[in-house]
């Protein structure tokens, strides 16, 4: 059945069917526990629930048993796995991990009878999300004075396979992670002054010169040193530092709609080799599920980015 | 309230690339047909999710109009499709898609239009001659090239001097050469560290290695960087899940500066920021890189502008002729030095407290 699903077009590229990487290697692990259960139970009912933080699906079916003669193979090692009667809440203990591989004994169970049996299993392509979810962020945010505004939403591929395979399918967990751009807003925020206050005291600090252009600077600096800046340089460098902690950052970021807040960390950029000390993004990872019922979610990231310019204003003043 | 219940598209994208449509409707009401109709040139459709078996049909219309029809959707109430963008000679192109939804009560339309933005770079003035004077604590520059990013997306320019004097020569600061030769080189040690303890990760910290390599040798940004770039995030991306891992790489890049620190100090590496930062959305890839005049004199430079945009993708180098630079004593200038970036608004936006 499930060749069948595949070669229909799930995704459609212009008419051409095309399957997402990695999708292919789920299927066929299901192809697989299908295989192997499908001579011992006639499967009568599948589910599906992947947690995508913790990378593990939890593959289920209730299946009626035809034979409680030998045992079921399954080529995996998994976390978890139970068997019960349809009818009752304890579960059988029949299962055995060997050689990486999970054994089901079926001579303790009655032929003819239903059962839930659910598995749970570790996913090891990284890559698997991006195979059964469209994701999407925009690298440009609409932007006002007071927002910056980053639409992202989330849709299953492949719905018409896990909608014939599967009676209920669930990911949770799917992670959206948005580059909120803050490098302009620093800059407008911070004081020409202070950024010449700076200079004056690294060139002092650190360049070589003669006499006379040492004079000059240490003049201009004497200049400076009567501002409000004076002295406080570092510390207001180091305030500066601290809004990019999650804990401070979080703050100016919302999440609107169909997702929610996780996280949020300084993004790392190659364009700021070698000196990342400072960032021109941070990333908000924000997450949301997905299922049959709703295939496709979006929400917003919002960047309260007056606010956080008025933050940085406060501690120039 | 109509059939529709949700239609969205973004309002903006970056030219070439993709973006989401998401329609949803009511789920008591089966549609008949579901057409999708939008211009080719500017836009394709990649992927379509929740069509049926055998449910779609593509009609190329004419040059400029290609229709989609969708018959029968899998599970009743959602369709949802991926679009990729064209690139466009307009500063801001426009996209428009509209969806024809018919049921056995009539028919409902909607057009959305998303516009697709680029980062655009207007030279405002290119000057013939430009003096730079050493003798003060900095290089004093006058008359400087004029730069304006006229369109919306962010600029991201790096800077080369390909056919000048063959006595110039442009590279980081001498005083930080050292500096960035150690960070660089404890860098790649502590990468090669960590992959020998995560030989699953070894690829993406091979190619850290790599791009570190390049920027090492001071080439401009190319295809092959660019590409080695991408790969690596989506690599690092993928691999965020494992904390461990994670930590360790960190730790890696962390103990490579702090090692080094004594160089470098808090108010510099500020410094360093700022002038890698301009209003109009222009970031300067590397702010550091200098140009070094060997002695007093007239060299002549010739400046080439190379753009990218947030999605990495290259634009056509933007040459600025050759300029006639005259210096009054050896010097080192940074490159931004020579430029005077123009943002909307800027002389108001920016707070003079004192």
């Amino acid at each position: 059945m499930i060749d069948q699903i595949l070669n229909n077009p799930l995704v459609t590229k212009m008419g051409e069917v095309v399957l997402r990487k990695g999708f292919e290697k789920l299927t066929e692990r299901m192809n697989v526990l299908d295989a192997s259960f499908s001579g011992a139970f006639e499967i009568l009912d599948r589910a599906m629930v992947i947690n995508v933080l913790e990378k593990t699906q939890k593959y289920s079916f209730i299946g009626r048993l035809k034979t409680n003669r030998g045992r079921v193979k399954i080529p995996y090692t998994t976390t978890r796995a139970f068997i019960r009667p349809i009818l009752s809440l304890d579960k059988i203990p029949v299962f055995e991990q060997k050689n990486g591989e999970t054994i089901l004994h079926l001579k303790n169970l009655k032929p003819k009878e239903d059962y839930i049996v659910e598995l749970d299993l570790k996913i090891h392509d990284d890559k698997f999300v991006e195979s059964l979810v469209y994701t999407k962020i925009p690298k440009e945010p609409e932007e006002d004075d007071h927002l910056k505004k980053y639409p992202i939403s989330a849709q299953l591929t492949h719905l018409k396979y896990w909608e014939n395979a599967f009676s209920r399918f669930e990911l949770y967990g799917i992670d959206v992670k948005v580059d909120v751009a803050v490098h302009q807003e620093i800059k407008l925020k911070v004081p020409r002054q202070f950024e010449d206050y700076l200079r004056t005291i690294y060139k002092l600090a650190s360049v070589p010169m003669d006499r006379t252009q040492q004079l000059r600077l240490v003049m201009k600096l004497s200049k400076q040193q009567h501002s409000k800046f004076g002295g406080k340089e570092l510390d207001i460098i180091r305030e500066l530092q601290q809004l990019f902690t999650p804990a401070k950052f979080s703050k100016y970021i919302e999440i609107k709609g169909e997702f929610r807040y996780d996280d949020v960390a300084r993004g790392p950029d190659f364009n700021e080799l070698p000196i990342p000390t400072w960032p021109k993004k941070m990333i908000v990872v924000s997450r949301t599920d997905l299922d049959l019922q709703t295939p496709a979610k979006r929400g917003e990231v919002l960047f309260k980015k007056k606010e956080f310019m008025e933050d940085i204003g406060d501690l120039f003043e | 309230m109509g059939l529709i219940q949700e239609i969205f598209a973004p309002k903006y994208v970056l030219q070439g690339e993709d973006f989401p449509l998401i329609l949803r409707w009511d789920i008591d009401t089966i549609p008949e047909v579901i057409e999708i109709s939008y211009n080719p040139k500017s836009v394709e459709i990649e992927e379509i999710y929740n069509i049926a078996s055998l449910g779609l049909l593509v009609i190329p219309a004419s040059k400029s109009l290609k229709i989609v029809r969708i018959n029968s959707v899998s599970i009743n109430g959602y369709l949802g499709a991926k679009f990729r963008t064209k690139k466009t000679s307009e500063i801001i192109g426009k996209v428009h898609v509209t969806i024809r939804i018919k049921t056995s009560k009539g028919i409902e339309l909607r057009t959305l239009t998303v516009h697709t933005i680029k980062p655009v770079i207007k030279v405002l003035k290119s000057p013939n001659i430009i003096q730079i004077s050493c003798n003060n604590e900095y290089p004093k520059v006058k008359d400087k090239f004029k730069l304006k990013n006229i369109g919306q997306g962010t600029a991201i320019l790096d800077f080369s001097v390909g056919d000048s004097s063959p006595e110039v020569s442009v590279g980081p600061p001498s005083r930080l050469g050292e500096y960035i030769a150690s960070v660089f080189n404890s860098m790649k040690d502590n990468f090669r560290r960590v992959a020998k303890e995560y030989p699953q990760y070894s690829e993406p910290l091979h190619l850290a290695i790599s791009i570190i390599e390049y920027l090492e040798s001071g080439q401009e940004i190319d295809d092959e960087l660019i590409r080695k770039i991408k790969k690596f995030e989506t690599c690092m991306e993928n691999l965020s899940h494992d904390s461990k891992f994670m930590d360790e790489y960190m730790s890696s890049i962390l103990a490579a500066y702090f090692s080094n620190i004594q160089i470098l100090t808090d108010v510099e590496t500020f410094i360093v920021y700022l002038n890698s930062v301009y209003q109009g959305k222009i970031l300067l890839i590397n702010p550091l890189k200098v140009i070094h005049f060997p002695d007093k004199g007239e060299y002549e430079l010739n400046l080439e502008i190379h753009l990218t945009d947030l999605l990495y993708s290259r634009y056509a180098p933007i040459p600025l002729g050759k300029v006639k630079i005259l210096v009054d004593k050896e010097c080192e200038v940074p490159i931004y030095k020579l430029f005077e970036f123009i943002g909307e608004g800027e002389e108001n936006d920016r707070p003079n407290s004192q």
